[in-house]
């Protein structure tokens, strides 16, 4: 049994009955690409399917999931338990027109600290699975803060969304960059190994690091066993992709060929969890703040999105343990909150 | 980890052992178009080399699993399908490819399965869907199509029906399109071409042209909009 895995179980055995939400963060890297659109949607959808969920806006800077949802700008939000006006995350759920379907929104954040500190983080990650949910679906925002990766790397699953344009790709490599090396770091156990990996995260580096294997090469020089934590980490690891503002067959196949490089490069194993066509219908619906598999669920957005819903619906009903953040990260993760 | 030329013929297409003829060649199409020169998807990861290195590999690989008795004589030189067993080449100069020790033998397998089924997983989504109890109207064809990764000038050149005309079927532009027998016609080739029930489909699209027909019945007098 793995350090983590022991760290997990105790981790349950302190909480209550009942079972904690599966959690789906998205992100992207980049502003724009769709994340929230996504995020609203597969809520929404999954709600639609009977299933007990909330969405969370933690995109404190530019938050409006509250808005696509119908939710007019709640007084009660995460930026409160962000600056410990609240400790306890259920209290800031608030309804959404869609039953089944409730928030945690992001309003009115302090304009100075928009993300949290380390310890908050710690705080904010565990109570994020005391939410009374089946399913969580964080809307990260763009970029690859620390606070930002933290969320990606601590949910069951992690969806990066991205569009067809050399921009969008950048940011979303940049960002499964991030992810990876801070999924490694938090892996190694060992000083030595953790500034290893610390030098590998600058592309410029004097040792010539630059992929992962070059990296695997120099973490096994120095430490064995470091080698294996390696292994684990990098194949526990599964981001799953959306390729959204698809227009054409080329298009859709990004996401294939984004797959291949994650195990080209990477050595991971990404899952393309679907594409989401460009859609007047996402159009009218967002200014009818609403999310478009309620206002149009025959228009071929809310298809496509209903799509990778039933795909999740399908991740959701794994049994727990056999996801992707099953150990390796996690503990570490919540035990060097100061690792960032 | 592996480098490029560590992986096995399956690894560097990205096919598991048991992959169909079919299999083969659409994974080396798509890794053609992958790593092709300013792909969309690899020229921010890859130096131009790095792409090169990469095609020829894919293309090697390609070249011996598309020819039955290559990719036999390989197989049996493999000795079976369990990768994996070759002595890793320490110093292999291109960088590519790294994948977890840990992960090596079995779990590869395991890793590739998935994949593969998740590659197909499109289709299954789109036959539940295919067989749902809903209209085919022109933006469900045009979902049928972009789901098994078809533009419309590929639909053009199989079924010799215009590309302008499979966009007005697709979009519903019911004023632009010819009259009803050849409407029939060509969605039934489309849906042939996609692999679906050409009468159910072409019967159900024909019903929604000639419903906007009587609905509208001067459009045809005063010609186009």
């Amino acid at each position: 049994m793995t350090p983590g895995a022991d760290a997990r179980s105790h981790r349950s055995a302190a909480r209550s009955d009942a079972p904690s939400p599966h959690l789906l963060a998205v992100g992207g890297g980049k502003g724009g690409v769709g994340k929230t659109l996504v995020v609203a949607n597969l809520a929404a959808a999954l709600a639609q399917a009977g299933r007990r969920v909330v969405a969370v806006d933690t995109d404190l800077e530019g938050a409006n999931l509250h808005t696509v949802l119908g939710v007019p700008a709640p007084r009660a939000s995460l930026a409160d338990f962000v600056a410990k006006r609240e400790t306890d995350l259920r209290k800031l759920v608030v309804d959404t027109p869609i039953s089944g379907l409730r928030l945690v929104a992001g309003t009115h954040g302090h304009l100075g600290t928009p993300q949290p500190r380390s310890f908050r983080r710690v705080a904010l990650l565990s109570e994020l699975r005391k939410l009374p949910a089946d399913h969580v679906l964080v809307d990260l925002g763009a970029g690859t803060h620390p606070s930002v990766m933290d969320y990606f790397l601590v949910g069951d699953d992690g969806i990066l969304v991205l569009t067809p344009e050399p921009t969008s790709v950048e940011n979303a490599y940049s960002f499964l960059r991030a992810a990876f090396y801070r999924r490694l770091r938090l892996a190694m156990t060992s000083e030595s190994a953790r500034a290893l990996v610390h030098q590998a995260m600058d592309q410029g580096n004097q040792r010539g690091i630059r992929t992962p294997r070059d990296l695997l090469r120099e973490v096994r020089a120095i430490a064995p066993e470091e080698g294996e934590h390696f292994a684990n980490a990098v194949q526990s690891f599964r981001p799953r992709i959306v390729v959204n503002s698809a227009r054409t067959a080329e298009d859709v196949r990004l996401g294939f060929a984004v797959r291949s490089v994650c195990r080209k490069y990477f050595g991971i194993d990404a899952d393309y969890m679907g594409y989401v066509n460009h859609d007047e219908a996402v159009t009218q619906a967002i200014r009818q703040r609403r999310p478009v598999v309620v206002t149009h669920p025959n228009s071929d957005a809310a298809v496509y999105l209903m799509r990778i819903a039933r795909k999740l619906l399908e991740v959701g009903r794994r049994p727990r343990g056999a996801g992707r953040a099953t150990g390796v990260h996690a503990p570490h993760g919540f035990a060097r909150p100061t690792g960032a | 980890m592996k480098g490029l030329r560590e992986l096995d013929h399956y690894d560097a297409l990205e096919v598991p052992p048991d992959a169909t003829r079919d299999e083969v060649e659409r994974a080396y199409r798509l890794l053609l178009a992958t790593y092709a020169e300013d792909s969309l998807a690899t020229y921010s990861m890859f130096g131009e080399d790095e792409a090169e290195a990469m095609r020829e590999r894919v293309e090697e690989a390609y070249r011996v699993l598309s020819d039955p008795d290559l990719r036999r004589a390989y197989d049996e030189a493999q000795g079976g399908d369990e990768p994996g067993e070759e002595a890793p080449a320490e110093d292999d100069p291109v960088v590519l490819a790294p994948l977890a020790e840990a992960a090596l033998a079995r779990p590869l397998v395991e890793a590739r399965t998935r994949d593969l089924a998740s590659f197909d997983h499109m289709a299954d989504v789109d036959e539940h869907e295919d067989a749902a109890d809903t209209p085919w109207d022109g933006a469900r064809l045009r979902r049928a199509r972009l789901t098994r990764g078809f533009e419309v000038d590929d639909v053009a050149s199989a079924t010799k029906i215009s590309p302008a005309y499979l966009r007005f079927l697709e979009e519903e532009r019911f004023d632009d399109l010819p009259a009803a027998v050849y409407v029939r016609g060509f969605i039934a080739a489309y849906a042939r071409y996609l692999g679906l029930d050409a009468h159910a489909v072409s019967r159900s699209y024909t019903n929604r042209y000639e419903e906007h027909r009587r609905a509208k019945p001067k459009s045809r007098l005063l010609g186009r909009r």
